[in-house]
């Protein structure tokens, strides 16, 4: 008989939105995320978590490329076969339910759990020096999908709904001693979002989740917001992104966190910051005399960063894409407000023209030509545009 | 416009009746349609198309739009319903073979009575109707509601001139026009009548005639002179005039006064010639009254007989009246003798009033005393039946007092226990913890002999090493040793004393072997030896100390076991032991608070059954108390009945007896008083009747004596008058008129003063003409005309010189007028000229007025376009309007350019990529409808439809298109997606789907 060993507490790492096989204005990120997921597996190796918890959007796409899926292959391979650390995964709103879900009998025997169909599954228990450890996967579902064969009548219209329902189901049968851990993908109200995530889908009813629905749990991993953020005192969290997905995300920090689930089922969490292989940034420059300088408060740039550029220059810059792109190769995107700031004559918003009636209108057509209009030239405006109102 | 919901059937690849709801995405919302090429994602779009317009996206007629599968009995049959401002309709377009005529109706929805009602009939009618409400062409439909494949980048590829018809139907930029037009207008209607007022000043001023060489004023001064010249001399002539004038009147005045005095002379002379009949008229007025005066004397006489007649009878009338009253007073005399003889019964009923009334209160007393007996009665009984309920309720209060004291006697004995059930559980409870000290202390135990046992062991082993390391050490020093004797023998020779022992023989010297070894190794050995015994010796202590430790665990648990009771319980007879006992304490406990429960209810029936006793008692006192004035009350009543007449009951009948004999008494009174009444009535009217006939017939004689003397009278007076006699004088008297008498007199008295007037009237017109002569009229007739004539001219003369005038001034001041109305014109003109030219394009720009307006709305739309395409495009392109590749003027209407921030250039939106033309048309559409709904009058453009073009974006974009949509969904704008991009469907969670199957497509909603 093999003695098991107990860990004096559990040691849980928590990592969301992979994104696996994303591109950012046609870079193909996969080997800045192999970068990434590099730092991983060497993470695992040396501090042996007890359990890996990926919340959701493994991978960018419904049909991921083949690459991308080559790639998950090998880091789990790794993680759970070599490393011997178990792995619980869920379906975030841009996986395929049905295909994270495929070989789920076998993989699940080797310790990697993946979960992608809606609805309630079994958890997966760990254990520690304390107890028994039951792990909740939540995955992304719309509510339109969302279908309970006992209750074939209910519909749900709202992500809060769908998630009370959830976790009711879980709560009603849950071991009262031991503790308990769930893995979700969803926007949780105040949280902050960025532009790389993709809005939740519901016909009608909110996409937020309050925070409060996850109380039931001693620690929620969450996944879908980019920005690493926590709430209920730190019992709920969203690791972030695996890297930085757009330029809105430039100043984020992206982490995996190691939580450590004490006896009493109170956390401590630590992050652990990723380094990209690739920068991504926003910088502000001038071009002159064809060269692009960077403008004074800006940090120094590597070549290799993926960058978002605002030209600062007055004058439009004729070919400042195919200049900047001469020293930095992944300059990507490229703007130059200022430039094409006065070439609008347009002085007035949209709202502003629905107020304007059609004498103002045409006031503002006189007064192009004329230094100003007296009371004459109002009168006979006003006068005949009357008249033809009153005709019509 | 926003679509309700559309129903197909047998038309293009749909067969049986279709329908979507698309009020099912109610509220805002993005949906997608998608479905396999073919299977009629696009024939939807032509079935709205061909509902308002009557001809499909790509103008292909009805009869090719029939589906060529439909059995001939099915229609092919189109319902549109849709919003529009809040109102609802249905667009309903069939026909039913290929060559038969449409069926095209227009109905409006009542909302609340979900009835129909036909507004348009005939697809020209219903189209005309359809551009009235939703003021936008087909095409334009097609363009900015509607965005089929292909039409949906015509607007962003459009000609300028296209575009600026899109934009000014859909801003009504026609209104511009009107006012350029109006403005044109107001100028050339002022031109006219400024041109009008001229003329009209120059003909007024060419109309007047002018002497040589003078001016308009210079010829008014003239004139006012000689009118002052003129009004002179006219003051003169009028003098002359009237002097003339009033010599004629006088003379006029004197002949009229003789021709005056020769009609008054004759009128008097004709009145005399009338005076004969004047005289006999007085003569028969002479006769007439004398007959006159014999009238009164006459009527006398008639009147007194009259008078006669009427006395006699009024003397009869009396006469039977007095005979009448007599027999009533006969008759009455009879009747007051029979009511004399009921006058002793009457007064005996008087008497038994009184009796009756004066044992009134006796009566009452006997009904009072009669209802306080029975209330007493009724006290009694209520008495009797509490003093029995409080015998029970002591009976029970007693056996359950019994009760009580039985069941503390039983709780005494259970609560007793308490004291000895607690020393029992803490017994108990110790000997558990004992037990389990007990159980920790064996753990230990075996922990420690586990330890002992491996120390053992490991000692064992080392032992073992040490053995070992001690016999090759052994061995190895053997070795040294024989290996040091044979080096030593080598230097023995016979003889020489061995340096051991000294012997000088040497029979067996130490031979040398092939096993050497060196000091070192035999050092080395050593110290392994020692080391390894020392290991022993050290794990041999830890050994001892396990044992030790063992031993001294044996005695703790020896001891504790030994304090432990023999008869000790194991674990779980001990919990079962202490769970029963702290049962039985429980209960123990239980009974004790049930004791002292029951000493209280004890002690409260104890306190309960003295208030009994005391109203058992209080029940008797009473009930003695009523029994005796009961029997007070009865005898009273008893005496009061005996005293009292037995045939009246009670107060109530003897009351009812003294009225009836009151009224019996108070009748015979009536009637006493009546009969007194009417006898007296009877005597006096006897005595009234007496002295009347006694008077009468005092007067009858009295005037027969006075009509006896009368007659006497008036004959003799007769005869003095000169009638035959009294009898003739009284036919002249009845003869007489007095009309015909009064008629005499006036005409003679009108004959006497008509002669008077005349003659004064002939008298004051003789004295006027006295010593006057006849005047001659003539001449002076003929002198007053003549002054009169030469007067006449003179004015006539003035008033041709005034006229001159005022005329004159007339046309002075029409002339200043119409000089102040040409400055005003020309004032008015100014401004209006101006602004008319600007709006004309005769501005520094050549720009027309609409052509601004066009510009304007146009920038708009670029405006709110570009907010989308900077999103769509990551920052890079902006639209703008094209104005400065032309002159405005020259511009065949809008054009647009795309902005390129990366290469910093402009550049035609023709030279878009697929995808980049896909999105930029999005944003323009999405800006176009941005800026029609924020206009308050402009077309509510509510819905929006996107047929394909998703396939040409790349991922990255898609998301971006499809982020870009998701946010119109706070709007109230329904955006339809059609495509068969798979990616999308799992994007977008409203969907309808096109199933393509083998009988017709089929449309499902989700």
């Amino acid at each position: 008989m093999v003695k098991t060993f107990y860990a004096f507490f559990m040691r849980i790492l928590h990592t969301a939105d992979w994104h696996l096989g994303k591109s950012l204005k046609n870079i193909d990120l996969l080997e800045a995320q192999r970068h990434a997921l590099q730092q991983l597996t060497e993470l695992i190796r040396s501090e042996k978590p007890d359990v890996l918890l990926i919340a959701g959007d493994i991978y960018d796409r419904a049909i991921p490329p083949a690459r991308a899926v080559e790639l998950f292959d090998e880091v789990m391979s790794d993680i759970v076969l070599g490393l011997k650390v178990p792995v619980v995964a869920i379906a975030g709103n841009h996986d395929s339910p049905e295909r994270v879900d495929y070989f789920n009998g076998i993989l699940q025997r080797q310790g990697l759990h993946i979960f992608g169909k809606p609805g309630i599954s079994q958890p997966v228990v760990l254990r520690d020096a304390h107890g028994e450890v039951y792990f909740h996967p939540i995955p992304y579902t719309e509510p339109t999908d969302f279908r309970l064969p006992e209750e074939s009548n209910a519909f749900f219209d709202s992500h809060e709904a769908v998630m009370r329902h959830v976790v009711k189901n879980i709560t009603s049968a849950m071991q009262p001693n031991a503790r308990h851990v769930a893995i979700g993908h969803a926007f949780i109200s105040g949280g902050e979002g960025c532009e790389s995530e993709r809005a939740l889908l519901s016909v009608g009813g909110a996409s937020v989740v309050p925070e409060a629905v996850f109380a039931p749990f001693h620690y929620t991993a969450q996944g879908h917001l980019h920005r690493p953020q926590s709430f209920l005192e730190g019992r709920v969290r969203y690791s972030g992104s695996l890297l930085k997905y757009s330029f809105s995300e430039a100043d984020h920090q992206k982490a995996f966190l190691m939580v450590e689930l004490k006896e009493d089922g109170s956390v401590q969490t630590e992050k652990i910051p990723i380094a990209h292989r690739q920068d991504i940034r926003r910088v502000k420059g001038y071009v002159r005399e064809g060269v692009f300088q960077l403008a004074d408060n800006q940090a120094k740039v590597n070549p290799d960063d993926l960058l978002e550029i605002t030209l600062l220059n007055e004058e439009p810059v004729i070919n400042a894409m195919e200049i900047v792109q001469r020293q930095y190769a992944y300059a990507l995107e490229l703007r130059q407000p200022n430039a094409y700031r006065n070439t609008s004559e347009s002085r007035l918003s949209t709202e502003q023209i629905a107020q304007m009636n059609d004498t103002e209108i045409a006031k503002e057509f006189f007064l192009r030509y004329l230094p100003q209009l007296d009371a004459t030239h109002e009168k006979i405006i006003t006068q005949i545009i009357r008249e033809i109102q009153s005709e019509a | 416009m926003r679509p309700h919901f559309l129903e197909i059937q047998a038309f293009g690849p749909y067969i049986e009746r279709q329908r979507i709801d698309f009020s099912k995405f109610s509220g805002g919302n993005l949906f997608l349609l998608h479905g396999p090429t073919g299977a009629g994602k696009t024939t939807i779009f032509d079935a709205m198309s061909c509902a308002l317009f009557g001809s499909s996206t790509g103008d292909r007629n009805h009869k090719n739009m029939r589906s060529d599968f439909a059995p001939p009995q099915i229609h092919t049959l189109i319902n549109f319903a849709f919003a529009y401002r809040g109102r609802y309709f249905l667009a309903s377009y069939k026909f039913k073979q290929r060559d038969s005529d449409p069926e095209h109706i227009l109905f409006s929805i009542d909302a609340n009575v979900q009835k129909l009602e036909k507004i348009a009939t005939g697809t020209r009618k219903v189209q005309s109707v359809i551009k009235d409400l939703l003021q936008i062409s087909k095409d334009q439909f097609l363009q900015v509601v509607v965005l089929p494949q292909g039409e949906f980048q015509k607007f962003l590829r459009a000609n300028g001139a296209t575009k600026e018809a899109i934009l000014g139907t859909i801003f009504r930029t026609k209104r511009f026009d009107k006012l350029q037009e109006s403005l044109k207008n107001q100028v050339k209607l002022l031109h006219i009548s400024l041109e009008n007022l001229q003329s009209n000043f120059h003909a007024i001023l060419s109309s007047i005639k002018l002497p040589q060489g003078a001016t308009i004023a210079s010829y008014f001064d003239e004139l006012k002179q000689k009118k002052e010249a003129l009004e002179q001399r006219l003051d003169g002539l009028q003098k002359e005039n009237d002097a003339a004038q009033a010599a004629l009147q006088q003379a006029k005045n004197l002949a009229a006064d003789f021709e005056e005095f020769r009609k008054r002379q004759e009128e008097y002379n004709r009145h005399e010639s009338t005076e004969d009949d004047y005289k006999q008229q007085k003569a028969a007025r002479a006769k007439a009254e004398k007959v006159r005066s014999l009238a009164p004397k006459f009527k006398i006489l008639t009147d007194l007989k009259t008078s006669l007649k009427k006395a006699e009878a009024a003397k009869n009338t009396t006469e039977t009246a007095l005979a009448s009253v007599q027999e009533k007073l006969n008759k009455l005399t009879a009747a007051k003798q029979a009511h004399e003889s009921l006058k002793s019964q009457a007064e005996k009923a008087r008497n038994e009033v009184q009796r009756l009334t004066e044992k009134l209160p006796d009566f009452e007393n006997l009904t009072k005393l009669i209802k306080q007996a029975e209330d007493l009665r009724k006290k009694l009984a209520r008495e009797q039946d509490q003093e029995r309920q409080t015998k029970e309720q002591l009976t029970q209060v007693l056996q359950r007092q019994n009760a009580l004291q039985a069941a503390i006697k039983a709780y005494q004995s259970l609560a007793a226990d308490i004291p000895l059930l607690e020393r029992q559980l803490t017994d108990l409870k110790k000997q558990a913890d004992d037990w389990a000290h007990l159980q920790k202390e064996k753990d230990l135990l075996s922990q420690l002999e586990r330890q002992a046992s491996a120390d053992f062991i490991a000692y064992e082993a080392k032992r073992k090493d040490a053995l070992i390391a001690r016999q090759k050490y052994d061995e190895a020093e053997q070795v040294w040793r024989s290996s040091q004797a044979a080096l030593l023998a080598q230097t023995l020779t016979d003889g020489a004393p061995c340096p051991v022992c000294g012997s000088l023989e040497h029979p067996a010297p130490a031979p040398l072997t092939d096993k050497i070894i060196s000091y070192e190794q035999l050092k080395k050995l050593a110290q392994q030896k020692e080391q390894a015994e020392k290991q022993a010796d050290n794990f041999r202590e830890k050994y001892n100390a396990a044992q030790i430790a063992c031993e001294k665990q044996k005695g703790i648990c020896q001891t504790l076991e030994q304090n432990l009771k023999s008869d000790a319980w194991d674990e779980t007879q001990l919990r079962e032991q202490i769970q029963l006992t702290e049962k039985q304490l429980q209960q123990a406990q239980n009974a004790q608070d049930l004791l002292e429960k029951a000493q209280q209810t004890l002690q409260d029936l104890a306190k309960q059954d003295k208030q009994l006793q005391e109203t058992a008692q209080k029940t008797a006192g009473n009930l003695l108390d009523l029994q005796t004035e009961l029997s007070g009350k009865e005898s009273r009543k008893n005496l009061l009945i005996s005293q009292l007449p037995a045939e009246i009951p009670d107060a109530a009948a003897a009351r009812k007896q003294i009225t009836a004999l009151q009224k019996e008494y108070a009748a015979w009174e009536q009637e006493q008083n009546r009969i007194q009444n009417e006898w007296e009535t009877l005597h006096a009217e006897k005595s009234r009747c007496e002295g009347e006939l006694k008077q009468l017939q005092a007067q009858i004689a009295e005037m027969t004596e006075r009509r006896r003397q009368m007659l006497a009278e008036v004959e003799q007076e007769s005869v003095a008058k000169g009638f035959t006699d009294a009898k003739d004088a009284h036919e002249k008297v009845q003869q007489f008129s007095e009309t015909r008498f009064e008629a005499l007199q006036k005409a003679i008295e009108q004959w006497e003063e008509k002669a008077n007037q005349l003659k004064g009237a002939f008298e004051q017109a003789q004295q006027k003409i006295a010593g006057q002569q006849a005047p001659d009229l003539t001449a002076l007739t003929q002198k007053a005309q003549t002054a009169a004539e030469s007067l006449s001219k003179a004015q006539k003369e003035s008033g041709t010189i005034a006229e001159q005038i005022s005329q004159l001034e007339k046309v002075m001041r029409q002339l200043t007028e119409l000089g102040q109305k040409i400055s005003e014109h020309e004032e008015k003109l100014r401004p209006l000229q101006k602004l008319s030219e600007l709006a004309e394009g005769k501005n520094s720009d050549k720009m027309k007025l609409h052509q601004f307006v066009l510009q304007f709305y146009f920038e708009q739309v670029l405006q709110a376009a570009n907010l989308r395409l900077n999103q769509l495009s990551n920052g890079r392109y902006e639209l703008h309007n094209d104005i400065t590749a032309q002159k405005r003027a020259e511009i065949d209407g809008l054009k647009m350019v795309i902005y390129d921030h990366h290469t910093g250039t402009t550049r035609p939106v023709e030279n878009l990529s697929g995808g980049e033309t896909f999105f930029t048309s999005l944003a323009l559409a999405l800006g176009l409808t941005d800026v029609i709904t924020s206009q308050s009058g402009g077309i509510g453009l509510e819905s929006m439809f996107i047929d394909e073009g998703f396939g040409t974006l790349d991922s990255e974009t898609l998301d971006l298109a499809i982020r870009t949509l998701s946010e119109l969904e706070g709007s109230q704008r329904l955006v339809g997606i059609i495509s068969h991009v798979s990616e999308l469907k799992e994007r977008i969670p409203a969907k309808i789907e096109v199933k393509k199957e083998r009988k017709g497509s089929k449309i499902v909603q989700t």
